[in-house]
């Protein structure tokens, strides 16, 4: 059939109208300038651009390493980059390129170990360095421990002071006091030669984490009931960064100064428990062991202590 | 000749309309809609899944609510199906054309949330000025939610992504016609005492009467929210004698390593209370409910054939619409202290203090009026917005002094009490809820028996629990890799920038959290490698 001539010019016409119609339509409803792959720029609204790196180090920051890794690699030929800033980047987010592969792992490896030959000693040098502790712990098909023990270790006690550096202490000693292979008796001398590298530690985060740490393992390894208190009250006064842990570090604090009979430290550590936290699961135990304990002078008799366990 | 004019006047005809089109589209993309005021017009829109009856609704009256404030905005809700809800989402990110508010939870992973969505704790830590006139003025926002706002809060990205405007608990129904039918009364039964005497009177009427009906509507739905709490009861002392001082919380993968290593038995017992207090309680449920789907027993109950049903608060409003009969509501019953007969391993009731908020709703990265959508989100987590939700939903608001009507009083979290103990088929011990689950006819059946139970469980129990803990300690190495990443890069902003408190104080949150993993990691090697011999 074909269509009169008459008619053709307004066939033509109503084609086209339906499809601007429908142009229209599909346009307006999802919008021109929505972007198919925002950008990661909201994650620190706060924090001021400082440098051609700082999107990826954002990406990296947001647990997005594909993206990471690839702003690093492209950055090579920007101007104004820091050639090792970079290469850091690059081979600490290839550690957790998705899919993870034992090339990229081996990749990595390489260039840390180029940046720490390069120079051990500046920001990217150190930053190789506890990355690639973490490779040898965590990340490597085989991991080994002594490795990584081995990389925490020097680069603790020859870069004092800083931040990072001082925060792998505390990395190698949950590493070390955690690991199965750690024999009761080289436990005990690493809780010893730990707790004798704080009073030497500069940053206040190193030793409260130190501390920290001690005093877990200490709990979980059955340590002396005092020390273990020592150990969390001066990690407590460093100040927990995280209410969860904050509620926990109080209430085992309480708990294990209750059992020492140190009754006014344990009533110390559960009003603020009880003053901070109604909201968690840990009130109202810990109130009903704040009521249970004796007048707030009182310690407990002839200096006995409790022989352990809750009595709830 | 005339054809071609023809064809002439039609091209420009064409021409014609394709212009005007094109100065429309120029026109409807650089002149905003206006209101009869004059002023610019936007439209938000927001998504959720919560399809249940009075939710749809009450967000309509808040929609309607800012609307009516708002002159110049233009809500649309978007119901979402939870079926697809995960494929729609991720569809809608991915493409580009998500709402500028979605409901954060089914399959809003972190990476998701961190690339799609905006973070929100500038909205966290400041007042929220629909407060104002309340006795919420001033406070921050997340210290006027009940849960702090924890309900948002993304972890592992150190940021508030969401803002939560319910709260939640689980409950047991009943229908008070037949309630009063069978015992002469309306009154719920407040303790375990009075609740297993109900369930057998329930037993005795349907033997007298003849009718077709049981005491507990379960299904393998409902059934576990009552069955965990009862054996739960049983297992809180067992549970502290388990931890370390002044540990209070149940802990899966130290329970799992704890049976691995013979700290507690399938034969210990609290164990034992807990399996039997289990039977005595689903022998009263419907024969096979744990092949029966969510909707059966809900079916079961709102046809009047099932007296009771134990579940969640976010139920309470589609089963009252549908149900032909009055519905009570009261707390799970749990045996007491003083209890005779399961008294002995219990310290009471369990809390309910640590849950969080729901019903969370973030912001897209995405939205083309962003500030207007935050705006509608502080108005959403207001006192006077979140009266209107729990006016209208009988759901339990999220906004501290919101006052709530007798529907919902009985959902109110239960702050006394400790937390429930050991189970014995933990949801993430899949393995293990799986032998638990495929022999619980067993346990419940007329002519079933504990010890039946114990012993068709015994063999794959250990087993069971040791490859689950395998898996999750796969998962959570996993995990502690990928926040390696996160790690560097906040040391590394930390170092280079060592006077922006924010930067450092960022870091000093993901190190904290990194050696917190790290002792995970190790209690779940210690926990798969020290298994007895058998359990491979």
């Amino acid at each position: 059939m074909t269509t009169p001539p008459l008619l053709l010019p307004f066939s033509h016409a109503i084609v086209w109208v339906g499809c601007v119609v429908v142009g229209f339509t599909v346009h307006s409803s999802f919008g021109s300038d929505t972007e198919l792959e925002p950008r990661v720029d909201g994650m620190d609204a706060a924090v001021v651009d400082d440098g051609p790196l700082d999107e990826a180090w954002a990406m990296a920051e947001s647990f997005l390493s594909n993206d990471a890794n690839q702003e690093f690699a492209d950055a090579v030929d920007l101007d104004g980059v820091n050639d090792r800033e970079r290469r850091f980047g690059e081979a600490m987010t290839l550690l957790n390129v998705q899919p993870r592969t034992s090339g990229n792992i081996e990749r990595s490896e390489e260039m840390l170990e180029e940046l720490i030959a390069e120079n051990p000693g500046d920001d990217p040098g150190i930053f190789a360095q506890f990355f690639l502790g973490r490779l040898h712990q965590m990340h490597a098909a085989n991991p080994d421990l002594p490795r990584a023990a081995q990389i925490y270790r020097d680069l603790f006690l020859n870069h004092p002071g800083h931040p990072l550096a001082e925060f792998s202490a505390s990395v190698l000693a949950l590493a070390t006091l955690y690991s199965l292979e750690t024999t009761p008796e080289q436990r005990s001398a690493l809780f010893d030669e730990y707790e004798s590298w704080i009073p030497r530690m500069q940053t206040a985060e190193g030793r409260r984490d130190l501390h920290l740490i001690l005093g877990r393992a200490g709990v979980a390894f059955g340590r002396d009931r005092k020390w273990i208190i020592e150990q969390f009250l001066a990690a407590d006064a460093g100040g927990i960064p995280r209410r969860q842990d904050e509620v926990a570090l109080w209430t085992q604090l309480g708990e294990l100064a209750r059992l020492e009979g140190n009754y006014p430290l344990a009533r110390e550590y559960f009003e603020k428990v009880v003053k901070t936290y109604r909201r968690h699961n840990n009130y109202y135990p810990v109130l009903q062991l704040l009521n249970s304990l004796p007048d707030p002078d009182a310690t407990a008799p002839d200096g006995q202590s409790d022989p352990g366990g809750a009595t709830l | 000749m005339r054809e071609r004019i023809m064809n002439g006047i039609g091209f420009t005809l064409l021409a014609a309309c394709f212009v005007i089109s094109v100065g429309r589209i120029l026109i409807y993309r650089t002149q905003p809609e206006s209101t009869a005021d004059g002023r610019e017009s936007v439209t938000i829109r927001f998504a959720h899944w919560q399809l249940e009856s009075g939710v749809r609704d009450a967000l309509t009256a808040l929609a309607d609510e800012y609307m009516r404030l708002n002159p110049n905005v233009r809500v649309i809700q978007i119901p979402v199906p939870e079926k697809i809800y995960t494929n729609w989402l991720i569809t809608q990110l991915v493409g580009g054309t998500p709402p500028d508010i979605i409901q954060i939870g089914i399959g809003a992973t972190d990476e998701r949330i961190a690339r799609f969505f905006t973070p929100l704790s500038d909205l966290a830590s400041s007042p929220n000025p629909y407060n104002d006139g309340t006795d919420l003025e001033g406070v921050e926002l997340r210290n006027t939610l009940f849960d702090g706002m924890l309900g948002g809060y993304r972890e592992a990205l150190l940021e508030y992504y969401g803002v939560p405007i319910s709260g939640y608990s689980i409950r047991m129904f009943y229908n008070l016609d037949l309630l009063e039918e069978i015992t002469g009364s309306r009154n719920i039964p407040q303790t375990y005492r009075e609740f297993i005497r109900l369930c057998e009177a329930v037993a005795d009427h349907k033997l007298d009467s003849g009718e077709n009906i049981v005491a507990i509507a379960g299904s393998k739905y409902n059934a576990p929210f009552l069955m965990a709490r009862l054996f739960g009861s049983q297992t809180q002392k067992l549970n502290l004698e388990l931890n370390q001082p002044g540990s209070f919380q149940d802990s899966v993968v130290r329970r799992g390593h704890d049976y691995l290593i013979g700290n507690w038995s399938l034969d210990s017992p609290e164990v034992r209370s807990g399996i039997h207090l289990m039977r005595e309680v689903g022998k009263h449920m419907q024969p096979g409910f744990m092949q029966l789907l969510r909707d059966d027993a809900t079916l079961l109950f709102v046809q009047g054939r099932a007296l009771m049903i134990c579940t969640g608060s976010w139920d309470a409003t589609s089963i009252r619409q549908q149900a032909s009969f009055p519905v009570g509501v009261g707390p799970v019953p749990l045996p007491s202290t003083e209890d005779p007969e399961f008294g002995e391993f219990t310290l009471g009731g369990i809390t309910e203090a640590g849950s969080n908020a729901g019903v969370t709703f973030g912001l897209t990265k995405a939205s083309e009026h962003p500030e207007v959508a935050r705006d509608f989100l502080l108005f959403l987590a207001s006192q006077p917005a979140n009266q209107i939700w729990t006016n209208v939903s009988e759901w339990i608001p999220s906004v501290l002094g919101v006052e709530v009507n007798d529907e919902v009083e009985p959902f109110l979290p239960v702050v006394e009490g400790f937390s429930g103990g050991l189970a014995i088929a933990h949801e993430s011990l899949a393995d293990t809820a799986r032998v638990v689950t495929t022999q619980m006819h067993v346990l419940v059946a007329p002519f079933g028996s504990e010890e039946e139970f114990v012993e068709s469980i015994r063999p794959d129990y250990g087993p069971s629990i040791l490859a689950s803990l395998e898996r999750l300690a796969r998962t959570n190495r996993d995990a502690v890799r990928r926040s390696d990443t996160q790690l560097g890069a906040t040391a590394w902003r930390a170092v280079n920038d060592s006077d922006n408190p924010k930067r450092r104080n960022r870091f000093d949150i993901v190190r904290h959290a990194m050696l917190m993993n790290d002792i995970v990691d190790f209690r779940h090697e210690a926990a798969i490698a020290k298994e007895p011999e058998g359990h491979r």
